[in-house]
């Protein structure tokens, strides 16, 4: 049985009258990558600033390694690195200087330090840039120095909150690359964000919260289970009356056909060869078409099951 | 550690251009500027001599007391006024165009005086010209006195010589003045000194900029100091102690730009002075502590507001005006009482000007107990560090 | 309208710094302004100075004390040595004369007593050392002659009764004038620090780079974007001056409106404008909002130190008033002085339409600067 690295109860933050978190509970365990998923504004920041004591919460208990989480747990904290969603350095150091300066709150000894340092640069990929000051950066080599301070003491328990806004996909993907390569030296990762591809790609477990609270907790095929989809099928078409998508909704193991003028898009229950039939039915009703494709359910299906709304907004 | 962290508030400082531009910068030019302006103040302050323009009429020359008194009140180097014998005409043309002070002439027997306006200048023409009719009315009283006597007493009298003898008494009588005056009276120092004063507290700008690094509700980088394992004291001591010494490289540089520039007068007194600024530094330091953990604004707002509070007690403190400084301190000296920039001005006025230091050792004490109290005050802010939000 | 908008937004940020340059203001000029009222004649001025008797009894100490009190303000400092000291300093008093115990023993006996003095050393104080010094002298000399005291008392006061006579020509009430004089003067630190640190923080935050993107590839037309921003720091600047002129009607009374009061007005307006070129021209030049705070306290305060402001120009050394020269201030301040001292102002109008075109030299100057300036800016972006 893994180790619990952090351990929720109850955890609830209220703002006068209303409830950023509420009554959150869930645990970590070790080596895990674990994906906070949800949209803006449901509370994932809110719950990170308060497990790391740096916001008041209402009510509810945090552990961490065990031991309670308080504001100055020091022993807890040194072996904990967090990025933030705001890119934290100083603009008026360099990108080594940066890392050096934050590696410098854990690790006393020069020698170790110049080590880490080095190693997390390296990580990241910016190895190039070392002399550069931050405002010579593009969005994407900023966002990989801000990982970079928060990791270079080799923490054990890594927070990411939405560390890929704003980035490009050649960054994006060096970024998650990197997060994988420190869960296989050892850390545990909690990883919050609202793109859904990222955590298909990397997470062990994601937790799906809305309104503060869990709706959804799982592996990401055992979630996608929830959708009650179990593929989608697309189909481009020209033009569709109301009669075909009356017809298509009615195809054996179909759950539901939308058609937003270019996509007919028919959900199945379950089923197979629901391609088969489907090409079928174009066949048999002479529909002209283009492209046809099909795919599992997304996160995105889920949480618009559970919630109604879309992950992004 | 501790060194870590020094090392880096230094770096962080310095690269800071705004910051090295108002603490290190500004005083420096403001010292010019205010060299500049006041090179002349005090030359301007001495009595130089009046011009006059004197109607050289018969009138005028039949007058042997006003025509003698001028001729010898208007020569010499340290004469009292610039005569310009000239018509009545070219007398008038002298003050309108504003190039005597003042017009004499006799009419009548009697003594005239036209000005243009009122003023210093024109009052002593006044006094001077009353003088000589007072005094000559005396020599004319004793004179007839001792002939008097004389002539009672049988004895022979000249004349001439007897008022003359009076005369040349009267005016060469010594009236053993003692001037104890001090030198030091310059009272534009004061403008000097709340300059040092001003730079002193600037030591708040270091200060609050660093401090704003370490709290996680001002600053992303903030955050990051507050996640970490270091212990405040190990991040907040050597902010403070690297701000104490960026201070110190600038106020060595005003003071060196003081002396060998502006020529300021310090006097004998440097260690004391230094001591003094030293505490005011500390003074400065304290309140950029208070403003950056107590107030709960931007940090462009803390910026602006903490250099408007500064340059609002140097405003009370004199520098804009050293009258300034008289007025709170005859009308509501509570206030200079508690502004740390007045401690410091009236410390280095107390040096300059009293022979005592009381004065000097109560402002010392004074901004001591101001900074321990502000530092109290931001330490217990910064022991609570988790917020309501972030 | 935007562009307006935007501009009262930051009038709103910033009006507890605008409602501080007032304050200065408001302060400044009513400490330094006199308060008599309007002479119809001349006036003595006559120094401040403090008498300290420590021969009570006598009857010559009292008449010396007569003599001062005459020729002299006798102002009595209340306190310890400390304050009597201050007083000294601060010019208060301009001298303290201390008579000595024994002192009109000494002069009938025929000596010459020690009368001890301390002065600040300005004109008033040697002023009063005249004074003090004449008397003396009249005193022992009269002293070797008369050994009856009340004889000696009585021929040291026989001044004739007719002063000389004084005719002053001038018609000005110049407490008013100077009273007005000292607040234009100051209202130009004022008037500047408002007009500069508002107008550069507006427009310079429209020059700012991802702004002027923006403002360059949208639909709107930058000529009528530029005439708008005009217009609305036009109309700021305009604010400024109609505020600051009916503050002049508070603080310096209903003399302002006259000839010469509309003369002080129409001065400040033209600097006004002056001003506001100034802030375009640093607007086009600057963009980080900490150096404009920086550079525009250091502009205003060099300006009113160097040209007269703070200091009144009679004061400041010949080599510093040619630099003022370059500073639009300077020409204000000299018009300032014309129009509160000169008799006629009809004679002077040659003299004041000539600063008024110096300073709209300036005005155009700073303003084709600027212009030249955010042209090749906008080729650049």
């Amino acid at each position: 049985m893994p180790e619990k690295v952090i351990e929720v109860r109850g955890l609830t933050k209220e703002y006068k009258d209303l409830k950023a978190v509420d009554d959150l509970s869930f645990d970590v365990y070790e080596k895990e990558i674990l994906g906070l998923l949800g949209p803006n504004g449901s509370g994932k920041s809110t719950t990170i600033n308060s497990i790391l004591s740096l916001l008041k919460y209402s009510s509810g208990s945090i552990k961490i390694f065990g031991k309670e989480m308080k504001p100055d747990a020091y022993d807890i904290k040194r072996d904990i690195g967090v990025i933030f969603q705001e890119v934290a350095v100083f603009e008026e150091l360099t990108v080594y200087d940066n890392i050096d300066y934050f590696c410098g709150l854990y690790i006393r000894d020069k020698k170790q330090r110049k080590e880490y340092v080095d190693d997390a640069i390296e990580l990241v990929g910016i190895s190039y840039y070392k002399k550069f000051y931050p405002k010579q950066l593009s969005g994407g080599l900023l966002r990989r120095l801000n990982i970079a301070c928060g990791i270079a003491h080799k923490p054990k328990l890594i927070f990411l909150d939405e560390p890929t806004v704003a980035v490009d996909p050649q960054s994006r993907n060096h970024i998650l690359e990197g997060i994988k390569k420190l869960r296989e030296n050892g850390a545990t990762i909690l990883y919050t964000t609202h793109y859904m591809e990222e955590v298909e790609q990397i997470c062990d477990r994601i937790i799906i919260i809305d309104k503060g609270r869990i709706i959804a907790e799982g592996t990401s095929d055992s979630l996608k289970k929830l959708a009650n989809i179990e593929e989608k099928i697309s189909v481009e078409i020209h033009s569709l009356s109301d009669d075909g998508i009356e017809k298509a909704k009615k195809l054996k193991y179909a759950t539901d056909a939308v058609y937003d003028g270019t996509n007919l898009i028919v959900s199945y229950g379950g089923g197979r060869d629901n391609m088969t039939r489907m090409i079928d039915f174009l066949r048999d009703n002479d529909y002209h078409y283009k492209k046809l494709y099909s795919e599992r359910p997304t996160l995105n299906d889920v949480f618009l099951e559970l919630t109604g709304k879309e992950l992004r907004d | 550690m501790f060194i870590h962290n020094f090392k880096y508030s230094i770096k962080l400082l310095l690269k800071n251009r705004q910051l090295v531009f108002w603490t290190l910068a500004f005083p420096i030019i403001m010292a010019v500027l205010f060299n500049m302006a006041f090179s002349n103040i005090e030359n301007s302050e001495t009595l130089e001599a009046i011009d006059i323009a004197v109607v050289d009429d018969n009138s005028f020359n039949s007058s042997l007391i006003y025509k003698n008194s001028l001729k010898s009140l208007g020569e010499g180097d340290e004469r009292l006024f610039n005569i310009t014998y000239t018509d009545e005409k070219g007398a008038d043309e002298l003050l309108s165009e504003k190039k005597v002070t003042g017009i004499f002439r006799i009419v009548k027997n009697e003594p005239v005086v036209t000005v243009n306006s009122n003023g210093l200048r024109e009052t002593v023409l006044c006094y001077v010209v009353n003088e000589i009719k007072s005094t000559g009315d005396l020599v004319m009283k004793l004179g007839f006195e001792d002939i008097r006597k004389n002539i009672s007493s049988g004895n022979k009298i000249d004349y001439e010589k007897e008022f003359t003898d009076i005369a040349q008494d009267v005016l060469s009588s010594d009236a053993n003045i003692n001037n104890v005056s001090t030198s030091n009276m310059s009272y534009i120092m004061i403008e000097y000194y709340s300059l040092i004063a001003m730079a002193c507290m600037y030591s708040g700008l270091l200060s609050m900029t660093l401090m704003n690094y370490r709290l996680a509700n001002v600053s992303a980088v903030g955050k990051r100091s507050a996640v970490s394992s270091a212990k405040k004291s190990r991040i907040v001591l050597p902010s403070l102690l690297a701000s104490f010494v960026v201070q110190i490289a600038g106020l060595i540089l005003l003071y060196l730009v003081l002396i060998f520039y502006v020529r300021a007068d310090f006097g004998n007194e440097l260690p004391k002075i230094i001591l003094l600024s030293l505490a005011g530094s500390i003074a400065g330091l304290s309140v950029g502590t208070a403003v950056s953990v107590m107030v709960k604004a931007g940090e462009n707002a803390k910026f602006t507001g903490l250099v408007g509070v500064i340059m609002a007690g140097c405003f009370f403190a004199g520098m804009m005006g050293v009258m300034m400084k008289n007025i709170v301190d005859k009308n509501v000296p509570i206030l200079n009482k508690i502004n740390p920039v007045a401690m410091i001005t009236d410390g280095l006025y107390a040096l300059y000007y009293y022979n005592s230091y009381e004065r000097f050792w109560f402002d010392v004490i004074s901004l001591a107990v101001f900074s321990l109290i502000v530092l109290l005050i931001s330490i217990n802010g910064l022991r609570r560090q988790t917020y309501d939000s972030i | 309208m935007t562009v307006f908008n935007a501009f009262l937004k930051v009038v709103k940020k910033n009006i507890i710094t605008i409602i501080i340059y007032t304050l200065i203001v408001i302060v400044f000029a009513a400490a330094n302004m006199q308060t008599d009222n309007g002479p119809t004649g001349f006036i003595s001025e006559k120094p401040d100075i403090m008498i300290i008797n420590n021969d009570q009894g006598s009857a010559l100490s009292k008449n010396f004390e007569k003599y001062l009190r005459e020729n002299t303000n006798i102002v009595d400092i209340h306190g310890s040595d400390e304050d009597i000291a201050d007083a000294l300093f601060y010019r208060d008093i301009t001298c303290i004369v201390t008579i000595p115990e024994n002192f009109g023993k000494c002069v009938i006996s025929g000596n010459t007593p020690e009368v001890e003095i301390r002065t600040c050393g300005n004109d008033f104080a040697a002023f009063s050392e005249m004074i003090i010094s004449q008397y003396l002298r009249i005193q022992n000399s009269c002293a070797k002659r008369i050994q009856d005291e009340s004889k000696l008392i009585e021929t040291i006061n026989s001044s004739p009764n007719k002063k000389a006579e004084v005719n002053i020509t001038t018609k000005l009430d110049t407490s008013v004038m100077s009273k007005s004089k000292t607040y234009f003067n100051f209202a130009a630190y004022s008037m500047m620090s408002c007009i500069l640190f508002i107008v550069c923080l507006v427009l310079s935050s429209f020059n700012e780079l991802s702004v002027r993107k923006r403002t360059i590839v949208s639909s709107m037309n930058y000529k009528k974007y530029g005439f708008d921003l005009f217009l609305s720091s036009f109309s700021y600047a305009f604010a400024v001056w109609v505020f600051f002129m009916l503050l002049s009607l508070i603080m310096v009374g209903k003399s302002m409106i006259s000839l010469r009061g509309a003369a002080f007005m129409l001065n400040a307006f033209v600097f006004t404008l002056s001003a506001l070129a100034l802030a375009y021209m640093l607007s086009c030049l600057l963009f980080k909002k900490n150096a404009i705070t920086g550079i525009v306290n250091v502009l205003t305060l060099g300006f009113s130190f160097l040209c007269g402001v703070f200091v009144p120009a009679e004061f400041l050394p010949s080599w510093v008033l040619s630099i003022a020269r370059v500073m639009p201030t300077y020409w204000y301040i000299q018009n300032n002085e014309l129009i509160g001292t000169s008799e006629h102002l009809s004679g002077d109008v040659r003299s004041l339409l000539i600063n008024f075109l110096v300073m709209g030299g300036f005005t155009l100057v700073f303003a084709i600067v600027g212009i030249i300036v955010s042209g090749r800016k906008r080729k650049i972006a």
